[in-house]
């Protein structure tokens, strides 16, 4: 039995369940289009290999266990693993600047991972690239991360900065030392109030759920990229429904009762 | 244990995890199983617990460190990070968290630490609008006149200049930028819930390495 006022929310997840497994299963395989930010990985980590500096990276603060951050900071490690991955089979040196602790031993494994896919040993890793600020998940608030970021930036002068992730504002400080130094900067969060800063202060940005689309854009994978698809067709679902709304709204109807059993 | 099984059980773990959580969202059960599913989430609590423990450790550590190499310009901040550490602890432990001296510490010295800090954030603000507000081409326009409108209507100074400035702030923050956000927060909010669709069916593979 479905609890009551729950019962639209439950066919709106099941249906968008069952559109998703029926376009995995279809032969045919849709293209992304080009997304300039994940693109610009490669440029900005063979700018490091030139320079000889390292490449920056961060997943912003939040939980995994959040629900508006976890999704963004999935999406953030996913483009992290692909940039790391890019680190190593360049042999370029990389700093990983977390701000959430419950992604600590996650990262730890992705960073593995990424190392034996770009045809390095395991133990080449060093695990003292993921350096630990605590942010809102353990006190709060992002001001000791923030900080920590911008003296790690500056001691260390990265040649990139990359920032995909949950971020409330304290990018704002992060951009300007890292164009102190010099980086070039990727940016995206799924924050609405926060894409403006990236989009203003970053030369590559993500603008909202192109963020989402991180994993499957940067692995090629065409079940991913199928599933991507199906968050178009409804998102042309969710636009046709809200003008239908619209529209009955302005003939004196009003359907919000019933979306609400 | 082979790197197949270190990938698969994690994926299997969060599909299963995951699903619980959505069918006690929906689904009306006996409460003993909607309580056991709700305590999962909790686990992240002693995560928390643990990593602020191995954190104070890693820290203490590192800035030992720094302190042995008397490392040029460092290692003087480290001795005042690890006496204020300590300090802490001490006070923590020995009066309670809820002690006067406790809160008096946190009230007298951090807050005031931490408002400095975030007060020093309004001169990255400053230069990160001017290098923003630099006009470059078109879009730079825009965004510079729209902003430059903005910030009238927020300032006393700018009603006292042209009675029209707060309304022309407001249109602006309530139609174009209002449409924008929506636009977004509908993109974002599918790209949410079909990404949670893509965990649990396990295809979202990109955060465990490896794309």
């Amino acid at each position: 039995m479905i609890i009551q006022g729950r019962v639209v929310d439950f066919l709106f997840v099941a249906f968008l369940f069952v559109l998703t497994y029926v376009l995995a299963r279809l032969t045919w395989i849709p293209s992304i289009r080009k997304i300039a930010a994940f693109d610009g990985i490669k440029e900005a980590v063979g700018r490091a290999v030139e320079m000889g500096r390292p490449v920056h990276m961060t997943p912003g603060t939040g939980s995994l266990n959040a629900n508006e951050s976890g999704p963004a900071l999935i999406a953030g490690l996913a483009t992290i693993a692909y940039a790391a991955e890019l680190c190593a089979s360049m042999k370029t040196p990389f700093i990983i600047s977390l701000g959430s602790s419950d992604a600590i031993a996650l990262t730890d494994q992705l960073l593995r991972q990424s190392f034996m896919v770009a045809g390095r040993s395991p133990e080449e890793y060093d695990p003292s690239v993921i350096r630990y600020f605590p942010g809102r998940d353990t006190i709060g608030s992002s001001l000791a991360f923030t900080n920590s970021v911008q003296g790690l930036m500056a001691r260390e002068k990265p040649a990139a900065n990359l920032m995909v992730g949950p971020f409330y504002g304290e990018q704002i400080a992060l951009c300007e030392v890292a164009a102190k130094e010099g980086a070039i900067q990727i940016g995206g969060t799924q924050s609405t109030t926060q894409i403006s800063i990236f989009a203003a202060l970053t030369d590559y940005h993500i603008i909202g759920e192109e963020i989402f689309a991180a994993g499957a854009y940067v692995s090629k994978d065409p079940t991913q990229a199928k599933m991507i698809a199906a968050e178009d067709v409804a998102k042309i679902i969710a636009i046709a429904l809200i003008s239908l709304n619209a529209l009955l709204i302005m003939l004196g109807l009003r359907i919000l009762p019933f979306l609400q059993v | 244990m082979s790197n197949a099984l270190r990938r698969s059980i994690p994926r299997a773990l969060t599909s299963l995890i995951g699903l619980l959580l959505i069918v006690t969202y929906f689904f009306q059960l006996p409460s003993s199983i909607v309580d056991a599913v709700n305590f999962i989430p909790r686990f992240s609590v002693v995560i928390v617990a643990v990593a602020v423990g191995v954190g104070a450790f890693t820290l203490l550590k590192y800035h030992v460190s720094l302190i042995r190499k008397r490392e040029p310009g460092r290692w003087i901040y480290s001795i005042v990070m690890l006496l204020s550490l300590l300090l802490f602890v001490i006070v923590g432990l020995g009066t309670g968290v809820n002690s006067e001296a406790f809160s008096w510490i946190y009230n007298a010295l951090l807050v005031p630490c931490s408002a400095t800090t975030y007060a020093m954030w309004c001169f990255f603000i400053a230069s990160a609008c001017f290098r923003i507000l630099r006009v470059r081409g078109k879009q730079a326009a825009v965004l510079l006149i729209s902003a430059i409108l903005v910030m009238l209507s927020n300032a006393a100074l700018g009603e006292l200049l042209w009675v029209n400035f707060p309304l022309i702030g407001s249109w602006i923050q309530t139609v174009p930028m209002m449409a924008v956000f929506r636009a977004l927060t509908i993109g974002i909010g599918l790209g949410m819930i079909l990404q949670g669709i893509r965990v649990l069916l396990g295809r979202e593979r990109g955060y465990f390495g490896g794309s």
